[in-house]
């Protein structure tokens, strides 16, 4: 009899116990009884700056690539094929704009801003964007061999082009 | 600049050229630019050509993704005329130009009533 008393006191002891805990949780998390889970972060914060792009080197970055890297001079494409890889944490959103850039020795100058649909796209991290029909407009600049690039927004891939080995 | 035509419905029918439009984009909001070229043909992010529209260079405000689609209006004796659809920009890539289909283009398929 005196341990089944002993037991119950125990039991009781530790109910006790455990509703102070709980209440002391309950205290410190605004009584929401959970922890709070971080917010999502909006589409505003991943829009970006001013271009539409966003600032997310610091999650991994975005990766630009283009093809073809090798270019001779007397067969330019009117085209080229830009992939965009987000190898961050977060979505990218914005637009897909992009520029033609040459290096003249000591720095690069824009030489083609083409035409793009301001439509805005979604980039999922882990996922790639792909532009079959990166223009490089050759009928409307006059390409000599050097280094290029194509830039995207922040981000950039190079490409050469070659005087024509005979 | 001469004279603007405008049709029964109140949109703009007649050239745009040298004017100054509004443009309105969802994401980058008013805007301002004056009209530069008109019938211009450009190349689509599929490779395809798009003929006739309209370029504009920017005076006030900008164009980015997510604007597409917007309107464009022109101020015609006091009142706001609908003068065209906004497609793309090449100010994000260091540009200062907007390119829109003018109204006149597609007026004979469907026209946009707005309402106050």
């Amino acid at each position: 009899m005196i341990e089944e008393l002993e037991r119950k006191r125990k039991i009781k002891k530790l109910v006790y116990l455990l509703f102070a805990s709980y209440s002391l949780v309950l205290m410190f998390t605004g009584c929401k009884g959970v922890p709070e889970e971080t917010p999502p972060v909006n589409d505003t914060d991943l829009r970006g700056d001013e271009n539409g792009l966003s600032d997310i080197e610091n999650q991994g970055g975005i990766v630009v690539e283009v093809e073809p890297r090798r270019i001779y001079i007397n067969e330019i494409p009117n085209f080229v094929r830009l992939t965009i890889r987000n190898l961050s944490d977060v979505a990218y959103r914005g637009g897909f704009h992009y520029a033609i850039d040459y290096h003249d020795g000591d720095n690069w100058i824009m030489i083609v801003a083409p035409i793009v649909p301001d439509k805005e796209i979604v980039i999922e991290p882990g996922e790639t964007f792909v532009l079959e029909f990166a223009q490089l407009m050759p009928d409307y600049h006059n390409y000599v061999a050097g280094r290029y690039r194509v830039r995207f927004g922040n981000w950039h891939a190079e490409f050469s082009i070659f005087e024509r080995t005979p | 600049m001469g004279c603007i035509l405008v049709d029964e419905q109140q949109q703009v029918q007649g050239t745009l050229l040298g004017t100054v439009v509004s443009k309105f984009g969802y994401m980058s909001g008013y805007a301002r630019a004056n009209v530069t070229a008109q019938n211009q043909v450009v190349t689509s992010s599929s490779g395809f050509e798009i003929r006739g529209l309209t370029r504009a260079t920017l005076t006030q405000g900008t164009s980015q993704g997510g604007d597409s689609g917007g309107p464009y209006s022109l101020s015609v004796s006091g009142a706001w005329r609908f003068a065209g659809v906004h497609y793309g920009s090449n100010v994000a890539s260091g540009g200062n130009s907007v390119w829109f289909s003018p109204h006149v283009r597609f007026s004979n398929w469907f026209t946009v009533r707005t309402t106050n």
